[in-house]
C-alpha cells in the first residue's frame, strides 16, 4: 500500500502547488473594498493541505523503515491471477470496462437517447459484471429501462435527453 | 412541544407521506442487509431522487433510511458474520456463534427488540435536547459558528485509518468548496473561464462519484461472494430473555445516545463502548464472544441510540455527528435549508414530521422485521451483475436529473475514479465531504468574525464559548494524533521487555 500512499500524497503537493499559485492571483484584502479578501480562506486551505501532506510524507517514510523486517516476510500469492476460468482476461480489467460502458451511457444518452442507451448499457454492463444467463440479463435490463423511464421520466418529470 | 409532535404526526400520516416512510423503511432493509450497500451509499443514491420532492417528505425519506439502515445491518452479521454495515460488526461477535448453534431466530429477535428499544430511546432523546441545544445556540455568533464547523470537521478524527489523510481529505474538500463565485466580493476562483464552474461544483456529483460509483468499480473489480438466507423462526418477544438483557439495553441504549451526540464518535464506537461495558457488568464476560445474548443486545441497542444521538447536532448546530449525517446535511443544503439554531424556529413542522417518521420506522422494525428476512431470503439471491448496473443507471440519471447537466456527470465520473483509488489508501472519503459542506460556512464565518474585531484573530479566544469550542476541536485531532503512536510506543516498550 505504501507506493500508492507515495503517488498520492505526491498528487496532493503538487495539486496544492500549482492551485498555491492561482492563490496568489487573486485579490488580496488591500485590493478588495471587503476587509477580508477572496485569497485568505483558499490560501490557508492550501498551506494547511500541503503542511498535513509533508506530515503524511514523513509519517509514512517512518514507517516504512521501521517495516523492513515485515517486508522481508514471504509474500502472498495473487488470488486473482490463480482464478480459473474462461473470463478469467476480462475480470482482470472489468471495472475499467464497467467504466468505458458508463462513459459510453453517458455520451449514449445525448446520441441516441436515454431509453435506448440505458438498454444497451444495462445489457453490456450486466455481462461485463459476470452475468451469463440470458434470462437474468433481459430480466436486468427490463428493470433498468423501467426504473428510468417509470422513476426518472413519469414520476419525476425530468427532461432526459 | 407536544402540540408541535401531534401536527408532525398529521403530517406523517398524510397518505403520500406515510407511504414513503414506509418503502424508505423497506429499502433500507434491504440496503443495509446487503453487504456492500451501506445507510450512506442508499442515502446517496436516492439524493438526487429526493430533489423533486418537498422538504419534508425528501427529509422524512432520508432520515428513515438512515434510521433503518443501521438496524438491518444486524441480518447479515448474525446469519453469516458479514456485517451489512460498519455499525453492526460488534453485533457478530456474539449472534454468529449464536447461529452456529442453531440460535439464529433467538438471536435475530434479540437484536431486532434491541434495535427498536435503541432507537426509541435516541428519538427521544433527539426530540428532548435538540429543541434545548438549539435555544443555547441561539446565542451563538460568527466567531462561534466558525469554531462549530471546525469541530464539525474533527469528525475527521473518528472515520478510522489515518487521521492525517483525514485532515488532507477535509482540506481538499474545503479547497473545493471555494471553486466558483466568491459570495462577498464576486470574484471568480479556480472556473478557468468554464461558467459551468461559475456557481461552485454541486455536492451530488461528489457524493454519487466518490461514494457510489467508487464502490460499484471496487465491487467490479473484485470477486462479491454471493450469499443467500437460511430459513428461520424469529421470537423477538421472549419474557425469559428479556428479563436477561433488560439492563443491558437499558445501559447501553442511554450509551449510545450520549456518544451519538458528540460530534465525530459515531455509532460504530457507541457499539464497540457499550459491548465493552456489556462485559464489564456481566457476571459472566468469559462467555462473550462465544454467543452471549447480552453481546448482541448492548451494541445493537447503541448503535441505533447512537444513529439517532447523532442528529441532535445536525438539527440544533448545523454539524454533523457522523459520516452519513454529513451526508444528510448536504442534502439539506442542496434542498436550500440550512441547519443550525434558527432552523428549529423557522422549519417546525419539517423537523418534528422527521422525529415523528423516525419514531414510527422503529416502531415498524418491530411490526416488519421478521416478515422482512423472509423477504430478504429472495432479495439476496439477486447477484450483484444485476444490482450494479441499475446502481450505475440511478448514478447517471439521478445525477443529470439535479441540475439537467451532463457536465454534473462528467464531474460525477471523475469524483467517481478519484474515489476508486483513493479507497485503494483506505481514504475516508467522507472527509471531502464534511469540507465540501462545512467549506462556505466556515469560510463565510470567519471572514464576519474577522470584520467584527478588524482583523484581529484573538476573537476567536477571548470569547468563551469559541475558545472552548476550538479548544475540544484541538483536543479530538490531537489525541486521535497522538494515541495511535503511544499504543505504538507500549507495545515497543512491553516487546523489548
Amino acid at each position: 500500500m505504501r507506493k500508492p500512499l507515495y503517488v498520492f500524497i505526491g498528487c496532493v503537493m503538487v495539486t496544492a502547488g500549482f492551485f498555491l499559485a492561482l492563490t496568489w492571483q487573486l485579490p488580496g484584502s488591500d485590493e478588495v473594498s471587503t476587509l477580508i479578501g477572496p485569497r485568505l480562506w483558499p490560501l490557508m486551505v492550501l498551506v494547511l493541505m500541503l503542511v498535513f501532506s509533508v506530515l503524511l510524507l514523513i509519517q509514512t517514510r517512518r514507517k516504512a523503515s521501521e517495516d523492513v523486517d515485515a517486508e522481508s516476510a514471504p509474500s502472498t500469492s495473487n488470488t486473482a491471477a490463480e482464478q480459473p476460468g474462461r473470463w478469467r482476461a476480462l475480470e482482470a480489467y472489468r471495472h475499467w470496462l464497467l467504466l468505458a460502458l458508463v462513459i459510453a451511457y453517458t455520451v449514449g444518452m445525448e446520441a441516441i437517447g436515454f431509453l435506448p442507451a440505458t438498454v444497451f448499457f444495462t445489457l453490456l454492463a450486466t455481462w461485463v459484471l459476470g452475468a451469463r444467463q440470458l434470462r437474468s440479463i433481459v430480466l436486468t435490463t427490463f428493470a433498468g429501462a423501467l426504473m428510468v423511464a417509470v422513476v426518472f421520466d413519469a414520476l419525476l418529470n425530468i427532461p432526459l435527453p | 412541544m407536544i402540540d408541535s409532535l401531534l401536527h408532525g404526526l398529521a403530517v406523517v400520516l398524510q397518505p403520500m407521506n406515510f407511504l414513503i416512510l414506509l418503502s424508505a423503511v423497506f429499502i433500507g432493509f434491504i440496503g443495509g442487509a446487503l453487504p456492500g450497500i451501506s445507510g450512506v451509499i442508499l442515502v446517496v443514491i436516492l439524493l438526487p431522487v429526493t430533489y423533486g420532492m418537498e422538504p419534508t417528505t425528501a427529509f422524512m425519506l432520508l432520515t428513515a433510511i438512515y434510521a433503518s439502515t443501521v438496524f438491518s445491518g444486524l441480518i447479515t452479521a448474525i446469519l453469516y458474520r458479514a456485517p451489512g454495515t460498519p455499525e453492526a460488526v460488534m453485533t457478530s461477535f456474539d449472534g454468529y456463534p449464536m447461529t452456529q448453534r442453531g440460535e439464529a431466530g433467538k438471536a435475530l429477535g434479540i437484536g431486532i427488540l434491541s434495535s427498536a428499544v435503541g432507537g426509541m430511546v435516541g428519538t427521544i432523546a433527539l426530540i428532548v435536547f435538540t429543541p434545548m441545544l438549539a435555544s443555547v445556540a441561539l446565542q451563538f455568533s460568527s466567531p462561534e459558528f466558525f469554531a462549530l464547523a471546525v469541530l464539525g470537521l474533527t469528525v475527521v478524527a473518528s472515520l478510522g485509518g489515518s487521521v492525517l489523510l483525514g485532515l488532507i481529505g477535509a482540506m481538499i474538500g474545503l479547497f473545493i468548496a471555494s471553486v466558483g463565485i466568491d459570495p462577498v466580493t464576486g470574484t471568480l476562483r479556480y472556473t478557468f473561464g468554464n461558467l459551468n464552474l461559475a456557481s461552485g461544483i454541486n455536492l451530488i456529483p461528489i457524493i454519487v462519484g466518490l461514494f457510489a460509483i467508487s464502490e460499484v468499480l471496487k465491487r467490479a473489480q473484485g470477486n462479491a461472494p454471493h450469499q443467500t438466507v437460511k430459513k428461520v423462526r424469529i421470537r423477538i418477544f421472549d419474557g425469559a430473555i428479556l428479563k436477561k438483557i433488560r439492563a443491558t439495553l437499558a445501559r447501553s441504549s442511554i450509551l449510545g445516545v450520549g456518544i451519538g451526540i458528540l460530534p465525530g464518535i459515531g455509532a460504530s464506537t457507541a457499539a464497540m463502548v457499550s459491548y465493552s461495558e456489556a462485559v464489564r457488568w456481566s457476571k459472566h464476560p468469559e462467555r462473550f464472544g462465544h454467543g452471549e445474548p447480552e453481546g448482541v443486545a448492548a451494541p445493537e441497542s447503541a448503535n441505533n441510540a447512537a444513529a439517532m444521538g447523532a442528529l441532535v447536532p445536525l438539527f440544533a448546530l448545523g454539524i454533523p455527528g457522523s459520516g452519513t449525517t454529513a451526508i444528510i446535511l448536504g442534502a439539506f443544503i442542496m434542498h436550500g435549508l440550512q441547519p443550525g439554531p434558527a432552523f428549529m424556529s423557522g422549519n417546525g413542522e419539517l423537523i418534528y414530521a422527521v422525529f415523528v417518521g423516525l419514531l414510527l420506522v422503529n416502531v415498524m422494525i418491530l411490526a416488519f422485521a421478521k416478515p422482512f428476512v423472509a423477504v430478504l431470503s429472495r432479495v439476496l439471491n439477486v447477484p450483484y451483475a444485476a444490482l450494479g448496473p441499475i446502481i450505475l443507471i440511478c448514478c447517471v440519471v439521478g445525477t443529470y436529473s439535479v441540475q439537467n447537466s451532463m457536465f454534473d456527470v462528467w464531474l460525477m465520473l471523475g469524483f467517481g475514479v478519484a474515489g476508486f483509488f483513493l479507497e485503494k489508501i483506505r481514504f475516508p472519503l467522507v472527509a471531502i465531504i464534511l469540507g465540501v459542506v462545512l467549506g462556505p460556512i466556515a469560510e463565510s464565518e470567519l471572514r464576519r468574525s474577522l470584520a467584527m474585531s478588524q482583523g484581529d484573530p484573538s476573537i476567536f479566544f477571548t470569547r468563551p464559548i469559541s475558545a472552548s469550542l476550538l479548544a475540544v476541536a484541538i483536543v479530538v485531532v490531537t489525541l486521535a494524533i497522538v494515541m495511535p503512536l503511544v499504543k505504538r510506543y507500549r507495545r515497543g516498550a512491553n516487546a523489548a521487555s
